[in-house]
C-alpha cells in the first residue's frame, strides 16, 4: 500500500530501546535522527554503525526516513572553501554511499558553518512556557565567527561546487539530500552570508541541482520567520507537485525574521489546518515530525510531552483534513 | 467546545502540575469534591474555605473548574438503605448550596455501581500492551454477565431508582436556584447487572428516566463517550438526542474498542486509536451546539511515562486539534 501523508518522530541522537517503544507508542511508524551519536573521529560515518541503527529500526517495525545533520567538522571547510575541502568531501561521499548501502533513504544537510542562532533569554507562552527568541537587533555587534567575512558568492561557489561532486554519488547511492533553511533565516551571521532564507534562494538550489535526489527539508518554522502563513503556502505550493519536499518539520513562531519567538503549534501565526489540508490537495504523501517545541515544566531533555502534544495535533488535523475531503 | 481535564486531590499542592497543564493548552480542570481541604475530615461535608483554597490554586495557574465530581462513596448509605441517609442528603443539599455560592458551572452527581456493593470477586479490568508495548485497559466482562441470583441485602432495581431519584430531587432545586448544571454520570460499565448486582443508568431509556423524574433545565448529563460505546448504543444518535435537548452539561471524551454486547469485552484506547472517529465525535457535538468541556478521561500509560503528562500532553494536543479543525471546517462554511 502506498504511504500517505504521515506524522513521525525525530531530534534525537541516540536510538534506545525506549525511544523506539516511544514512537511506536504515539502512533508513528516513520523517525529521523539529527546528527546521531556515531564514531566518525574518520570523518564519516561507517557501515556497521548505520546498519546497526537500521536494524534497530526494522527489529521495531519503524522506517529509518533520514539522518538530519553530519556533525559540522564533517564537511566545514567544503562549506567555507578550506584547506580540507577535498578530504571532507571523500569523507562525505564515504558517509553517503554507506547511507545508501545500508538504506537510509535521506541525508538532511544544512548550508550555515555558523549554525542555529537564538537570543537569550527566552519568550515566556502561556502557564510560564518558554519558547527560543531571535532578534536580529542583539546581534548587530557579533564578532566574525571565523577568520573572515564570507560573501553571497563565495558561499554559493562553495555550495555549487559541493553539490555537483555529492549528488551524483547521492544518486547513484538511492539517497536523497534534504536542504534545511538557514535559521533564522537573515542574509548573514557571524560574518558568514546565509543562503537559504528566501523563497528565490530554494528555488534557486532545486533548479541549479535538479535531481530527484535532491529535495527540502521543508521547516515549517523557518519559513513562518521568513514570511508567516502566505510564505509558508507559496512554499508548498512552488514544492510539493514537484515533489521536491523531502519531510516537514512541523513548528511555528510568532515574528519576523528579525524577530520572533517559537511557540507551542496550536499559537502561532500558521493556519494550520489550512496547510495540512493544501498538502493533502497537493499530494504530499510524506512524513513530519514535530521539530523544536517549548519547555514545559518537568519535561525531559528531549522534551517528551511538548513533542507527545504536537504529535497528538498533527495526527488529529490530519483526520480533520481526511474527513473533510471524504465528505 | 474548551479543552478539560481532571485533576486528583494532590493536585491542590502541586501548582507546577497546573502550571503543566495551562501550558500544553488545556482551559478548565475537573476536580471531585476530596480536592477541596477539609472535606473528608468534615465528613464529606465543603467549607467555603476550603473550596476558596482550590479555586484560588487553580486560578493561579490560569485554569478554572469547570466540573465538581462527587464520589461515589457519599451516598453510598442511601443507595443502600442503610442508616445515615439523612446525614448523606444533609450534607449533599450543604454541598449543592456552596457549590451555588461559589458558581461552579457542572455538578458531578454519581449514580450507583455495582462494584460498590463490593461482593466482586475481583476487578473486571486489567492492563494489557497495545502498540508499541504502551499499557491500556482491557475488560472482560463474560464473567460478571452470567446471570446469577442477586447476592443478599443488594439493593434492588425498585429501591435503586427510588433512592437515586430521591438524591436528585435533593440536589436538583438547589442547583436550578443557584444556576448549576447537575450532570448525571451513568454506570461504568454500562450494563443492567453486574455479578447478579443491579445497576439503573446504563442506556438512553434510564437516562431519560431519571430526566423525567427530576425535570429542570439544569438536571443533565456528563456524556460519556467511552461507556456509550461500550453500551452497543449509538453515540451519534446519543449525542443528538440529548444534545437537541439540552441535557448534555460535560464529555467524557475516551476512545474504546469492542462493544459489551457484541463482544463481551472492551478495551479503553489512545484517542486516535479506537473504534471511533473522535473527530467525528467533536463534530457531533458541535451541531448539536454544545460548547462546554470535552475530557479525554482515563489515563494509559506509556513508556517512562510514570506521571502520566506524555499521555495527558498527547491527548490534550489531539483535542486541541480536533477542535481547530472544526472551527477551521465552520469559518469555511464546509461544516463537518
Amino acid at each position: 500500500m502506498p504511504l500517505s501523508m504521515r506524522v513521525g518522530l525525530g531530534q534525537f541522537n541516540e536510538l534506545t530501546d525506549e525511544m523506539c517503544q516511544f514512537i511506536k507508542q504515539m502512533g508513528c511508524d516513520d523517525f529521523l535522527m539529527n546528527t546521531p551519536k556515531l564514531p566518525g573521529d574518520e570523518g564519516h560515518w561507517k557501515v556497521d554503525d548505520l546498519a546497526a541503527l537500521k536494524a534497530k529500526a526494522d527489529a521495531y517495525d519503524l522506517r529509518l526516513m533520514a539522518l538530519e545533520n553530519v556533525p559540522i567538522p564533517f564537511y566545514l571547510d567544503i562549506m567555507l572553501g578550506g584547506p580540507e575541502k577535498e578530504a571532507q568531501l571523500a569523507n562525505m561521499i564515504t558517509t553517503v554511499r554507506n547511507m545508501g548501502q545500508v538504506g537510509i533513504p535521506i541525508l538532511g544537510y544544512h548550508w550555515i558553518p555558523v549554525g542555529v542562532w537564538r537570543t537569550q533569554e527566552p519568550e515566556t507562552l502561556r502557564g510560564g512556557a518558554r519558547g527560543t527568541r531571535f532578534d536580529l537587533q542583539a546581534h548587530a555587534e557579533a564578532p566574525l565567527n571565523f577568520d573572515r567575512v564570507y560573501s553571497e558568492q563565495q558561499m554559493w561557489d562553495n555550495y555549487c561546487w559541493y553539490l555537483e561532486r555529492l549528488l551524483p554519488v547521492a544518486e547513484r547511492a538511492g539517497v536523497r539530500l534534504a536542504l534545511h533553511p538557514d535559521d533564522p533565516p537573515v542574509p548573514a551571521l557571524g560574518g558568514v552570508a546565509r543562503l537559504f532564507g528566501t523563497f528565490e534562494g530554494f528555488k534557486k538550489a532545486m533548479d541549479t541541482f535538479d535531481s530527484p535526489n535532491h529535495g527540502l527539508d521543508f521547516c515549517m518554522g523557518c519559513w513562518s520567520e521568513m514570511g508567516g502563513h502566505d510564505n509558508v503556502m507559496r512554499g508548498f505550493d512552488a514544492f510539493v507537485p514537484d515533489g521536491k519536499i523531502a519531510y516537514i518539520h512541523f513548528r511555528d513562531v510568532r515574528g519576523t525574521r528579525e524577530c520572533f519567538h517559537e511557540c507551542f503549534i496550536d499559537e502561532g501565526q500558521v493556519d494550520t489546518y489550512a496547510v495540512v489540508q493544501r498538502l493533502k490537495q497537493l499530494g504530499f504523501d510524506g512524513f513530519m515530525i514535530p521539530d523544536h517545541v517549548p519547555a514545559t515544566v518537568g519535561d525531559s531533555g528531549w522534551h517528551h510531552r511538548g513533542r507527545a502534544h504536537c504529535v497528538g495535533f498533527m495526527q488529529a488535523m490530519i483526520q480533520a483534513v481526511d474527513r473533510q475531503e471524504a465528505a | 467546545m474548551l479543552v478539560g481535564t481532571r485533576v486528583s486531590p494532590d493536585w491542590l499542592h502541586r501548582p507546577d502540575d497546573l502550571r503543566f497543564l495551562k501550558q500544553i493548552g488545556v482551559d478548565v480542570v475537573d476536580i471531585t469534591m476530596d480536592f477541596i481541604p477539609g472535606f473528608l475530615e468534615a465528613g464529606m461535608r465543603l467549607s467555603r474555605e476550603g473550596l476558596q483554597q482550590a479555586v484560588d490554586a487553580i486560578g493561579e495557574a490560569g485554569l478554572r473548574i469547570e466540573r465538581i465530581n462527587s464520589l461515589n462513596s457519599q451516598t453510598i448509605d442511601t443507595f443502600l438503605g442503610r442508616e445515615g441517609t439523612e446525614r448523606e442528603l444533609d450534607n449533599v443539599a450543604h454541598n449543592t448550596e456552596l457549590i451555588g455560592e461559589f458558581r461552579l458551572p457542572v455538578l458531578g452527581v454519581q449514580c450507583f455501581q455495582a462494584s460498590q456493593f463490593g461482593h466482586f470477586p475481583g476487578p473486571d479490568y486489567s492492563w494489557v500492551e497495545g502498540r508499541g508495548g504502551y499499557q491500556h485497559l482491557h475488560s472482560d466482562l463474560s464473567d460478571a454477565l452470567v446471570d446469577r441470583p442477586a447476592p443478599e441485602g443488594s439493593p434492588t432495581h425498585d429501591e435503586l431508582w427510588e433512592r437515586t431519584i430521591r438524591i436528585f430531587q435533593t440536589v436538583v432545586p438547589i442547583a436550578e436556584r443557584f444556576k448549576v448544571r447537575v450532570a448525571m454520570h451513568g454506570n461504568d460499565p454500562p450494563v443492567p447487572k453486574l455479578f447478579g448486582i443491579s445497576q439503573i443508568l446504563y442506556d438512553f431509556d434510564c437516562f431519560d428516566r431519571l430526566f423525567a423524574a427530576v425535570p429542570s433545565d439544569y438536571h443533565g448529563m456528563t456524556f460519556c463517550v467511552g461507556t456509550r460505546y461500550e453500551s452497543g448504543q449509538d453515540v451519534f444518535e446519543g449525542i443528538r438526542r440529548f444534545g437537541e435537548q439540552g441535557k448534555i452539561f460535560h464529555v467524557h471524551f475516551r476512545n474504546v474498542h469492542g462493544r459489551i454486547p457484541i463482544d463481551g469485552w472492551y478495551e479503553e484506547r489512545a484517542p486516535d486509536e479506537g473504534d471511533l472517529s473522535m473527530t467525528q465525535v467533536a463534530g457531533a457535538l458541535q451541531d448539536v451546539g454544545y460548547t462546554a468541556a470535552i475530557d479525554y478521561d482515563h489515563i494509559m500509560r506509556l513508556v517512562g511515562d510514570e506521571q502520566g503528562k506524555a499521555y495527558i500532553a498527547f491527548c490534550v494536543g489531539h483535542a486541541r486539534g480536533i477542535l481547530e479543525g472544526l472551527a477551521a471546517g465552520e469559518t469555511r462554511g464546509e461544516g463537518m
